[in-house]
């Protein structure tokens, strides 16, 4: 009765077996003071995360996954503090010409992921409270933290003589996205909150999004798009910014 | 009747606990089995001699009542409740989610539960022949969403750059 796909779902079961779970084991404690002393280098340790964590806290709505560590500056290797600093500088002007000023908390800069071609992605609070969002190659946006109205920020590449890209980020819940890919529909799993789709495609416009019940929710994106110069839409409830690694570097950023 | 409710209740507890969980989450697991093992009790009469498929169909229906009371009272809004998916292959919960509420239930009494066709016709309140085609079709949708996720290509591409 059973084929490969189901015997791959039967290994996923979420409860896989029906007697008592979770249930912790007695442990006996034997009073010493090593863990007192470990406890409290643990507290003071958390301590001085907690100014970072309570910066990004905000920022972070709906990326509050447990499996990604916070990472710092120490954890950060220099070329890439270096690279998420320059890249907090400056942002183009969302609502016009120019540039508007974005200061990054280092300090809360946590690894989210990796986009094929990109790198590492790293999101990271700054001084408004903002979300922003740093790739190790490449592009870069900040914006209002995500919500259940905007749950996603999507970046778009098309660069000459290779298929266009489209990633993102989205908040947890989301499973999955959807979008037309020449004549026919993908979906695309999400992976600590990232996707990436190579190839031609609609999820700069319009896509469809899967949570884990089940439920998908449509999102359309209104605003004007280009495929050269980097933008920053923030139309909910999809936000976009298209650039490219080579359009980045040829921007300054 | 009383004697074969306690029976019941000793030797069904933990799965039909463990159906629920696998659908609901948490905070609403003790009440959806609790009511389960009301009805049987309030009906042990006419409990079947293999009472376990016949209790996940209880289950079902409370599961699905407490989902409406859910919704009466305000709580669908945008984002759905957490309702548990497969774990540790994410292509897999990507593609399963994918699917319709009736097509995962079929899949997830075979798969997760164990349940023969007959068995899972019992719990989905239809003939065991509408059940093997529901099942057999949800297989094909699943196998066919899986093979839509197969065409992320995780490696980067040769850029111009």
């Amino acid at each position: 009765m059973r084929d490969d796909v189901v015997t791959r779902l039967a290994a996923a079961n979420p409860v896989p077996c029906d007697g008592p779970l979770h249930l912790p084991a007695p442990v006996r404690m034997r009073y010493s003071w090593r863990p007192v002393v470990g406890l409290v280098t643990a507290v003071a340790a958390l301590a001085a995360a907690g100014v970072a964590i309570a910066a990004g806290l905000g920022a972070f709505n709906g990326l509050s996954d447990t499996q990604h560590p916070q990472t710092g500056p120490g954890v950060l290797d220099p070329h890439t503090a270096a690279m998420i600093k320059n890249g907090c500088g400056l942002e183009p002007n969302p609502n016009g010409n120019g540039s508007v000023e974005i200061h990054c908390i280092l300090d809360s800069a946590r690894l989210l992921g990796q986009v094929p071609g990109y790198g590492n992605v790293y999101v990271l609070s700054d001084t408004q409270g903002d979300l922003c969002i740093r790739f190790e190659r490449g592009v870069g946006h900040c914006g209002a933290p995500l919500s259940r109205s905007q749950p996603v920020v999507t970046f778009g590449a098309n660069e000459t003589g290779s298929d266009p890209v489209s990633f993102g980020i989205v908040m947890n819940g989301i499973t999955a996205v959807s979008f037309q890919a020449g004549d026919q529909e993908v979906t695309v799993p999400v992976k600590d909150n990232v996707w990436y789709y190579a190839g031609e495609n609609s999820a700069i416009n319009d896509m469809t999004i899967h949570f884990a019940n089940g439920s998908s929710q449509l999102l359309h994106n209104d605003a004007p798009t280009s495929t050269t110069v980097p933008t920053t839409t923030t139309a909910p409830p999809t936000r976009t910014i298209q650039s490219s690694p080579a359009a980045q570097s040829s921007s300054g950023h | 009747m009383t004697q074969r409710f306690e029976q019941i209740y000793a030797e069904h507890r933990e799965a039909v606990r463990a159906y629920v969980r696998r659908r609901a989450p948490d905070a609403v697991v003790d009440d959806v089995v609790s009511e389960t093992f009301l009805v049987c009790l309030r009906k042990i009469g006419g409990v079947p001699a293999e009472p376990l498929p016949w209790l996940f169909a209880v289950a079902r229906k409370t599961l699905a009542n407490e989902r409406r009371k859910q919704t009466r009272v305000g709580h669908d809004h945008d984002l759905p409740v957490d309702e548990p998916g497969p774990v540790g292959d994410g292509v897999l919960a990507a593609a399963f989610n994918a699917l319709s509420e009736r097509d995962r239930e079929v899949l997830r009494l075979v798969a997760w539960e164990g349940l023969s066709l007959a068995d899972a016709a019992t719990v989905l309140g239809c003939s065991s022949v509408a059940c093997r085609v529901r099942y057999h079709r949800a297989k094909s949708r699943l196998a066919s969403q899986l093979a839509a996720a197969a065409s992320f290509r995780p490696e980067p591409k040769e850029v111009t750059r």
